[in-house]
């Protein structure tokens, strides 16, 4: 690009040698200007920090699961060097050293790690520490549907890949569309109520959680109200009440459900509309990240499955 | 033989109480307790049991805050002494110890705490005054044990020597005799005559033992709710003071100038 | 005559007679080379094995430096310190309370750095208002003061420092109050559970330069009123009633003694999170192998402490290495250990 303008300058009139010698300028101020602005890429993260980037990390260090999936589905896993306890998908990162969970983080093990860039969660703790050391961090948290997309295109930027993290995010909403789209169709009436327990005393995940986010999406009504916020742990009597179509538990609990007192008359453990995933499912159901779709499905297929 | 008692209408008055009330929530125990207490005298509290005689020493010690009345220590009002001053002035020996690890001589120590202050940057005369009551008490032999390995008596004869140590003016000891044999008791009752007639302490000491409280100057004898009596040991014993306390007829007999408390064999009634 | 002429001279010297004091300076030489020891060992231990860790300090590089001197050493000087702290606090607290089982936790420091902690994560993610400011402060500083604030409200409710009693029970209620209060609180934000958790576990790991110092400079403050007011600990020992009647302040003591037990306490807990046992052993350790009065007491058993927080931690990074257990977890299994052996001994000899 720049021999070719410089070769038309050099070889014309005075006038048009001017004008190439402008055009040459021009045309080096542009790619520098595109140099520079690859160079420093300033990316502000969830706990309001600018962080700039000179060029794209090449040694990663994840702690969060959803990061490390976002991250791999963008194609830039091998950039990867250690990942937290719980990340699990996909399975090339089950060979890679394990720095604890976001809270008790090995910091010596980071730190030996040399890495250039540490994705985690909001926390202060580790970050301030890890900052210290004279690494960095970038938080990010994604909590529901709608960050999920915001995370992709940030972390893409931040690896230098912005037409994959572009991709990446039409391929999932649009997954997530058809999905949905398809549960709507196949519904009949208002949709099934449902109870999605998310831990044992009966936490349920209200509409306001990711869970609850993609079952609305699916068309199933949730039992829980809105205004009893993202986790409300319910007294087991308003489960009954509400009388539940189709319930979501944990696999070992499948088989104790009619032992709770009351719970054998609801219309799910009555009929059976009991819905459980294994763990490796339940992970793409529970973390918001790019397998959102997956987890869709897996809750679409089972709520096709047992509903009225 | 006991040294004959000064003249008490001479000695000064070094602490007085008057119209003193006492009580423990609803239970009242003194009431209405007026005392003098002179320079130079050995007083013997006696009465049964409940009658309130530690908690005489307690509120004369200032331990205690009374319901009602005064107390004037040295013409002062107790309270109005700064609590350091009323240390120099005052010792007072609880009833029962409470087990500690320290040495005898840590203990003794302690006594000197309201004169070598919080440091114990310990000067020659406070070494020279727990060198004395430790002399006197006899438990200079084990001074360097602990006082959880004493027997009871010895453990008795270093908190007695830690009293001695504060050299006050005042001695309130509560049943000082508890724990030791005979000899050591008449020791420990010529230890305290010795202090009041020779060094001009005011000693008052409850006493258990009658015959070693009529050995006393002064007998102050308290019976339910106040005091029966207070005043020689002739006064007392003329008086009936003890049986009237004790609700019950109490025998005193004299044997060679000595008061002797005979107790009756023969069933009450 | 010529048996008392040495008794005297005992006396008058105020020296312990000579094999006990033998005794105490062999066991504070044998703590200083067990306190190097362990500092030793806590360049050598971590993710690496001891032999590339020692390769290292021979042959240092710019990465292994960050890691042996920035991340090893000021862990292991600052949990000495910590443990020293709360030593120093346990030691105090069985003083000022007269009961062996005393321990600088009584109160109810630990759920005040609980709820600071909650507090402190609560308001860092919802910034309302009035309370970013307290997100800022961070979690030590929260823990921090959370833990003074329930020793104040301890003895605001035990009415001052009266009695002892009181202020036990007082302690045990502050306890509940504040557990129930963080509780409830965490059913509003249940996610902010795990972090809060793990803070409280404990953990060594987080200790830097900064914080190192920070706790070093408390330990100063701390050390020196509590030793200056040790003879007023002696005559504790000899009662509350006799102590007042030889001149003791009962209340400014108390308040004294446990100003400096609240803040040794809290310190350790904001840097290091709630680290069990070491308050309470340490003391009983010094009492175990010396016989000493308070102001040894106090010297002796912040040393104490400090060598067992230091091997806590080494034990906790090396025994799953690399991955670490919470060092909190490592005293209790140890500390009640020792507890059993105790109970064990004492009912075997009757």
């Amino acid at each position: 690009m720049i021999s070719h303008w410089g070769s038309i300058s050099l070889r014309g009139a005075p006038p048009a040698r001017m004008v190439g010698g402008a055009a040459f300028a021009l045309g080096l101020a542009l790619c520098v200007g595109g140099a520079a602005a690859r160079a420093s890429v300033v990316l502000r993260d969830d706990l309001k920090r600018e962080v700039a980037f000179a060029e794209p990390p090449r040694r990663i260090v994840s702690l969060l699961p959803s990061l490390t999936e976002t991250v791999c589905a963008l194609g830039a896993c091998d950039r990867l060097v250690a990942t937290d306890r719980y990340s699990n998908w996909p399975a090339q990162v089950g060979a890679l050293p394990k720095a604890g969970g976001i809270d008790d983080a090995q910091i010596e093990l980071i730190v030996s790690l040399k890495p250039d860039l540490i994705l985690l969660s909001r926390s202060q703790r580790i970050t301030g520490r890890l900052q210290d050391l004279g690494l960095t961090c970038f938080a990010l948290n994604t909590d529901s549907y709608p960050e999920i997309a915001h995370t992709v295109r940030v972390i893409g930027e931040i690896l230098g890949l912005p037409e994959r993290a572009e991709h990446l995010n039409e391929t999932i909403s649009s997954a997530v569309r058809a999905i949905g789209a398809q549960a709507m169709a196949r519904r009949h009436g208002d949709g099934p109520s449902v109870y999605f327990e998310a831990d044992a005393p009966p936490y349920a995940a209200g509409p306001s959680s990711f869970i609850g986010e993609l079952l609305t999406l699916l068309g199933a009504r949730n039992i829980v109200a809105a205004d009893l916020g993202p986790f409300p742990q319910l007294n087991p009597e308003y489960v009954v009440r509400r009388n539940p179509d189709v319930i979501f538990v944990s696999p070992s609990q499948v088989m104790h459900l009619a032992e709770r007192p009351g719970w054998d008359r609801i219309r799910a453990v009555k009929e059976q509309r009991v819905c459980s995933f294994a763990p490796a499912v339940r992970d793409s159901i529970v973390r918001p990240g790019p397998r959102v779709a997956d987890g869709m499905r897996a809750l679409a297929e089972c709520l096709e499955r047992v509903s009225p | 033989m006991a040294e004959p008692a000064p003249n008490p209408a001479r000695a000064p008055v070094v602490l007085a109480c008057r119209d003193l009330s006492v009580a423990y929530g609803a239970r009242v125990v003194l009431e209405d307790v007026s005392l003098d207490i002179c320079a130079g005298q050995w007083t013997a509290v006696v009465g049964p049991n409940g009658s309130g005689k530690s908690t005489l020493l307690r509120t004369l010690a200032g331990l205690t805050k009374p319901r009602g009345g005064t107390i004037h220590l040295q013409g002062r009002r107790l309270s109005a002494w700064p609590r350091r001053e009323r240390a120099r002035c005052l010792a007072w020996l609880a009833q029962t110890a409470a087990p500690t690890e320290l040495t005898a001589t840590e203990v003794v120590a302690l006594g000197r705490f309201a004169h070598s202050g919080w440091w114990a940057h310990r000067k020659a005369d406070d070494d020279a005054s727990m060198h004395r009551a430790m002399l006197a008490t006899g438990s200079l032999s084990w001074a360097q044990r602990r006082v959880s390995t004493l027997s009871g008596g010895e453990r008795q004869r270093v908190h007695l020597a830690r009293v001695l140590a504060v050299e006050a003016q005042i001695l309130l000891l509560d049943e000082p005799t508890t724990h030791l044999d005979p000899p050591h008791q008449e020791d420990v009752a010529r230890l305290l005559r010795e202090q009041a007639h020779r060094c001009g302490v005011s000693v008052v000491s409850a006493i258990h033992d009658l015959s070693l409280a009529l050995t006393a100057d002064r007998l102050i004898v308290l019976g339910h709710r106040g005091v029966v009596g207070h005043g020689s040991v002739p006064d007392a014993l003329a008086g009936d003071w003890l049986s009237t306390a004790f609700r019950t007829p109490v025998n005193i007999v004299e044997h060679d100038g000595v008061h002797l408390w005979r107790p009756a064999l023969a069933p009450r009634h | 005559m010529s048996a008392l002429r040495p008794a005297l001279a005992d006396i008058a010297a105020g020296r312990m007679q000579g094999a006990a004091s033998q005794r105490l300076g062999a066991w504070l030489l044998c703590c200083l080379a067990i306190t190097l020891l362990l500092t030793a060992g806590g360049l050598l231990i971590g993710t690496t094995s001891v032999e590339t860790s020692w390769k290292w300090l021979l042959s240092p590089d710019a990465q292994s430096s960050i890691v042996l001197w920035q991340i090893r050493l000021p862990r292991t000087v600052g949990a000495w310190f910590a443990g020293a702290l709360l030593g120093l606090a346990g030691a105090v607290a069985q003083g000022v309370f007269r009961n062996p089982l005393a321990e600088p936790y009584l109160l109810g420091t630990a759920s005040g750095a609980a709820l600071g902690v909650t507090v402190c994560l609560m308001a860092a993610d919802a910034s309302i208002g009035g309370l970013a400011w307290f997100g800022k402060l961070g979690v030590t500083g929260a823990a921090c003061i959370g833990a003074c604030a329930a020793t104040l409200l301890t003895v605001t409710l035990s009415r001052g420092v009266v009695q002892t009693a009181s202020l036990l029970l007082s302690g045990i209620v502050t306890a509940f109050l504040l557990s129930a209060v963080t509780s409830l609180l965490l059913l509003t934000k249940p996610d902010i559970w795990r972090e809060m958790q793990t803070f409280l576990l404990g953990s060594t790991g987080f200790i830097s330069w900064s914080s190192t110092a920070l706790l070093g400079v408390v330990f100063c403050i701390c050390v020196v009123p509590a030793t200056l007011l040790s003879r007023g600990l002696d005559a504790l020992t000899l009662g509350e009633d006799t102590a007042q009647s030889l001149g003791l302040s009962l209340p400014w003591l108390r308040l004294a003694l446990l100003g400096v037990v609240a803040l040794a306490t809290s310190t350790s807990v904001g840097q290091v999170g709630i680290v069990g046992f070491v308050g309470l052993i340490a003391p009983h350790l010094v009492r175990e192998t010396l016989s000493v009065n308070h102001r040894q007491l106090l010297i002796a058993a912040p040393l104490c402490g400090g060598a067992l927080l230091q091997a806590a931690d080494l034990v906790s990074r090396w025994i799953i290495r690399p991955a670490e257990l919470p060092v909190g977890a490592v005293t209790a299994c140890v500390g009640g250990t020792y507890l059993v052996l105790l109970l064990w001994r004492r009912s075997r000899d009757g």
